[in-house]
């Protein structure tokens, strides 16, 4: 061994870069996006969860919320009332039609009617601010500033609900522990509860929600919660929900955490990406060390100190990339709280989390540096030999190379450390992280099998400069795959997302359909069901067969209890089914556009005892519940226990706006059961559509007339929140592509500089060295938007197929244009970082060493 | 291990035998050379091109090994010895001069000439790379890069490289090959000038008969054998 020690490695390691630094700059830019990523959703997070932990309490409002779907029994009562509490709030939660008088418009609604001084932890956050219903000794109403908003109402204007109508006194913005969010589909309307009665809304099967809040005296609070919890099990017992304050953070926390790791999946699959680029562009970087090593180890420097030269430079450039990442994650960090606004319970300030921040500094540098070495390793294989001699090889196969091995390995393992610690499930960890290395490979491949056609095909009849940017595509140290991977995959990723998101919409869009009912009435009560049609068909429009609903729950399947049922892990019964409130509905035929798949459809039965009713189920909670025909169902019909079979399995289009129905009995067996009706209406115009509504819910203020045009705009709507927020993730994808291709053109200009120099020389216009380059890029990013978004159709495909179960919609227009779109990117990036070279005289390259 | 003449003879090689194999065919390029080079000797070593002249180089000064057969480099035995083991005693006791110069690329000449110093973390590694640099005439182009040098002048920074850690061997394959006769002249005297007040022991592989004869000894390799050629015998 000689003496130098580790300071002349960083001399020379310094010395070697200076003259390369805007090159190196580069390299470290590829890992800027994936760590900004990271270090914006991590901190945010850190940031999000320390709050909540801060204000848990206020993400309930109260210390315990009691909550049922009917009212509390005297026996509930008393089991409540054994819970020390300082204070107790009442509130009754149910949807309704909201009538605005100075518009003539209605719209579904979520009225409260609160009682009691809840919220008393966070804040009811109202415009005045202050402003309160629960004691109010007048009707008044304040209403989510959304809906001031779309019926142009001010405060004093009416609205009416059910019978009754209230005074607007204001906007409500934000509820403890609800995001505004949760408002989209039907805004909230707050009314005090002393004015519920007047309302005559109780009176009908109206789905009422009941809630109870408690608030714990701050001496008595452990006590208290430890007489809870021996109470909960004989209050659930009695089909009431008990919510503590740990419960509530449990479940908005798995909520949350649920899109925050989603989010920093996208941003690692950037920070990979970027791996994938800076290694790229460092092997071509060492290409060119390669005679200056040679001739190190013939002065004799050890292989090890040869590479630590190369090592400390590559990490340094890590470093600095992560650095700059970080400082842009910090930035991108500070506007996330009020991009994320819609879906957060509570307020959020920005804060810094030096220690998430940290970490993710740390495992980005720690991972590009990993990528970064896989291509220093063969350095160390370099022959001294070399210096006398230019053919000398570096021997060996990479993968049999122990440290090349241990590299890989660590590298596999960060991957799935991470991925792990970011996705809840074993299972959602190997379906993303199969998935990304699955879309990573076939993209590889598709590069590989471009380079592979080009290769082999002979373009003899195209014109000179063509046939040289086809070439270049294929020649040796051309990054054609490397290219196709990073872009193809922000491509993949982001077109994803715009086509399941397009299928989904797309499916209510089918309202807007000739005939098609775009109005849904529910909630009709049986005596009130010939008025309703009537004054339907006043109007002109067909009022259609309205449809019965008996809402019921499983009692026991095949003598099974649901608890038992999901207990059981070997059925894989999914948890909705068996909890679920059933609504089902009673005929003595199947509609035409319901497809029997397996029995025979029963018409009629009666509940005299002689066996259990043959009923129809549907194919979705078939598969939920893992029904097969002859399986015995107990359905506790409000109280009365009635034994069913499956004898008849169908198969519904859930696209269409009808009431479908999940189980179907025979006629003559629910007929004396309680039932509201339902029915879905096409109404010919707007005008129409409005005068039915309100012509409907003035004279039935408890049925609710819902608007499918109105869902679909909030359907879009809440998509728009969340797109917006996914696409800009996945842009730090595409910006690594672009970075990643930078950094390859300015790479290989110095290689494409000598042989440009050379057309030069030989008379090649700059014209025609700019020309070569646009065939080059324009097809390396036309292959890779094809690969992406050919990908993409295949992803949203499956993911429209099993997550969304929608039909996959696929606008050929948008498809192509995005294929363009990634191509003429591509071009661009690459023409811009080209000017250089065309613009070099040929003297300058040629003295210029590789 | 050490023999007794190792005092002597700074290298020695003994039935050295090379063979390439390249698919089924194996071509044997060194077929036992055996020869010593006493300290201070200066030798030159002609052959026709591919007869393996190269090859030889790259084994004395280890930077390859011999299928069969042993080298002795500086008293030490180099088969037994790994690759960093070998850079050392290169670093240490041997100095080179190529025929495309090699110098480092991101390095200015100074720097280039420094390295050897540098890497056996010497003190005055600057001061005596520019007294060399002076040497060889480059005194005011220390900061300028290769490329910013003349073949002439790069080959010149690197004579400067290959006695900057007075070595006790120099080898030289072919060090003008790639320079015209003008540049080719000043080189040859700055080689044999630094080589005689440093009393460096010298191994020059050469095309040019002329060169070679003004060595100490004269080698010729032909198909894998390496003879001695007597002094008076050279003139043709
Ligand atoms: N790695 C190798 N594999 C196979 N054959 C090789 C290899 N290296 C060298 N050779 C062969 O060995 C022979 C000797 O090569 P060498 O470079 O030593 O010749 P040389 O005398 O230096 O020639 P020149 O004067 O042209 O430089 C040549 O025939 C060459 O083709
Ligand atoms: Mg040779």
């Amino acid at each position: 061994m000689n003496k130098a020690g580790f300071g002349w490695i960083l001399v020379m390691a310094w010395r070697d870069m200076r003259r390369a630094k805007s090159r190196l700059g580069l390299f470290a830019l590829a890992v800027v996006s994936g760590v900004a990523a990271l270090v914006a959703i991590n901190s945010f997070r850190a940031n999000l969860e320390s709050e909540m932990d801060r204000q848990s309490r206020s993400l309930l409002g109260a210390d315990v919320e009691y909550d049922a779907n009917v009212p509390f029994s005297p026996k509930v009562e008393a089991l409540i009332s054994l819970v020390p509490a300082e204070e107790i709030s009442r509130e009754v939660k149910f949807a309704t039609m909201a009538y605005f008088p100075t518009q003539d418009d209605t719209r579904i609604v979520r009225a409260h009617a609160m009682e009691g001084t809840f919220p008393w932890y966070g804040k009811l956050d109202t415009n005045p601010e202050g402003l309160h219903v629960a004691g109010s000794s007048e009707p008044v109403a304040l209403l989510e500033d959304s809906l001031m908003l779309q019926f142009d109402l001010k405060v004093g204007d009416p609205v009416k609900i059910g019978d009754l109508e209230f005074e607007i006194i204001g906007e409500v913005l934000r509820i403890p522990g609800e995001g505004s969010f949760t408002g989209s589909f039907a805004p909230r309307i707050l009314i005090p509860m002393a004015f519920l009665e007047q309302t005559g809304l109780t009176q009908f099967g109206s789905r009422l929600h009941y809630f109870a809040y408690q608030k714990f005296d701050d001496m008595m609070a452990e006590p208290s919660l430890k007489i809870l919890e021996g109470l909960r099990e004989e209050l659930e017992e009695l089909e009431i929900d008990v919510d503590t304050v740990a419960d509530q953070r449990r479940r908005i926390g798995r909520t949350l955490e649920g899109m925050n790791s989603f989010l920093s999946m996208v941003g690692f699959v950037a920070l990979l990406l970027g791996g994938v680029a800076i290694a790229g562009a460092v092997q071509v970087y060492l290409k060119g060390k390669t005679d200056a090593v040679a001739t190190l180890r013939c002065v004799g420097a050890s292989s090890r100190q040869a590479m630590l030269i190369y090592c400390i430079q590559i990490s340094l450039v890590g470093l600095v990339g992560c650095l700059a990442g970080a400082l842009l994650g910090l930035a991108i960090q500070s506007f996330l709280p009020e991009l994320m606004k819609p879906f957060l319970p509570l307020e959020l300030q920005v804060e810094i989390s030096w220690s998430s921040i940290f970490s993710s500094l740390l495992f980005g540098w720690l991972f590009t540096s990993l990528f970064a070495f896989l291509p220093l390793l063969p350095l160390r294989k370099i022959s001294p030999l070399r210096a006398i001699r230019a053919s000398v090889e570096s021997g060996g196969k990479a993968w049999k190379d122990g440290a090349f091995l241990l590299v890989s390995l660590g590298l596999l393992s960060l991957t799935a450390v991470f991925t792990i610690t970011q996705t809840q499930t074993l299972g959602q960890a190997l379906g993303f992280f199969g998935g990304i290395l699955a879309a990573i490979l076939l993209l590889a491949g598709i590069g590989w099998l471009l380079r592979f056609v080009l290769k082999r095909m002979s373009f003899a009849g195209l014109p000179y400069v063509w046939r040289q940017g086809l070439a270049n595509l294929h020649r040796p140290n051309n990054r054609t795959t490397m290219l196709v991977v990073t872009l193809g995959m922000g491509a993949f990723l982001i077109y994803t997302i715009y086509i399941s998101e397009q299928s989904m919409l797309r499916q209510g869009e089918l309202a807007d359909d000739d005939g098609q009912p775009n109005v849904i009435l529910f909630d009709i009560q049986p005596d009130q069901l010939e008025g309703v049609q009537a004054t339907i068909g006043e109007l002109g429009v067909d009022p259609g067969r309205a449809e019965p609903i008996v809402t019921m729950r499983l009692q026991s399947l095949n003598g099974m209890s649901p608890e038992e049922l999901k207990n059981d892990e070997r059925l894989e019964i999914e948890n909705w089914a068996a909890d679920r409130e059933y609504r089902s509905t009673y005929r003595d035929f199947i509609r035409e556009d319901e497809e029997l798949t397996a029995g025979s459809f029963t018409a009629e039965a009666t509940l005299d005892g002689s066996g259990p009713i043959p009923v129809s189920v549907e194919q979705r909670i078939v598969e939920a519940l893992k029904l097969k025909l002859g399986d015995r169902i107990v359905w506790d019909v409000q109280g009365l226990p009635i034994e069913t079979e499956v004898t008849s399995i169908r198969k519904v289009d859930w696209r269409e706006m009808k009431p479908n129905f999940f189980v179907v009995f025979p006629s003559g067996v629910l007929e004396a059961a309680p039932a509201f009706f339902v029915t879905a209406v096409h109404a010919q115009d707007r005008e129409i559509l409005v005068r039915l509504q309100s012509n409907v819910v003035k004279q039935y203020p408890n049925v609710s007339a819902v608007n499918l045009t109105m869902i679909l705009e909030s359907l879009r709507e809440i998509f728009d929140k969340i797109s917006f927020v996914i696409r800009f993730m996945a842009s730090f994808t595409i910006v690594t592509g672009l970075i990643a291709l930078m950094a390859s053109v300015i790479t290989s200009r110095y290689q494409r500089a000598r042989e440009s120099a050379l057309l030069r020389t030989i008379g090649a216009s700059a014209k025609q060295i700019r020309g070569i380059m646009g065939v080059e890029y324009a097809l390396v990013g036309a292959i890779a938007g094809l690969a992406g978004v050919g990908l993409s159709l295949a992803s949203g495909w499956a993911v429209t197929k099993y997550a969304l179960k929608v039909e996959l919609y696929i606008p050929w227009d948008v498809t192509v244009a995005t294929v363009l779109i990634v191509a003429g990117m591509t071009l661009l990036t690459g023409m811009l970082n080209s000017l250089g070279i065309a613009k070099q005289s040929p003297m300058e390259s040629i003295r210029s060493e590789g | 291990m050490t023999e007794s003449s190792s005092e002597l003879a700074v290298l020695r090689l003994s039935e050295v035998r090379k063979a390439y194999h390249s698919g089924r065919e194996d071509l044997e390029v060194l077929k036992g050379v055996s020869f010593d080079v006493k300290a201070g000797e200066t030798v030159s070593i002609i052959g026709p091109s591919g007869s393996g002249k190269t090859t030889l180089l790259g084994i004395c000064a280890g930077l390859d090994r011999p299928s069969t057969g042993s080298v002795s480099l500086c008293g030490q035995e180099l088969s037994g010895l790994g690759e960093d083991e070998r850079a050392a005693i290169r670093n240490e006791s041997v100095g080179f001069v190529f025929q495309n110069f090699q110098l480092i690329p991101t390095l200015t000449a100074l720097e280039n000439v420094m390295v050897p110093l540098e890497l056996r973390g010497e003190k005055g590694a600057r001061e005596r790379a520019k007294e060399l640099l002076g040497q060889v005439g480059l005194g005011d182009r220390i900061s300028h890069y290769p490329i910013q040098l003349s073949g002439g002048e790069q080959q010149r920074v690197a004579l400067a490289r290959a006695f900057v850690n007075k070595p006790r061997i120099l080898f030289a394959d072919e060090p003008t090959g790639n320079l015209d006769t003008d540049t080719s002249e000043p080189i040859v005297e700055l080689l044999f000038g630094l080589n005689k007040t440093a009393g460096t022991t010298l191994v020059l592989v050469t095309h040019d008969l002329d060169l070679a004869k003004t060595t100490d000894r004269l080698l010729r390799i032909d198909h894998g054998v390496l003879q001695e050629v007597e002094k008076a015998g050279a003139d043709e």
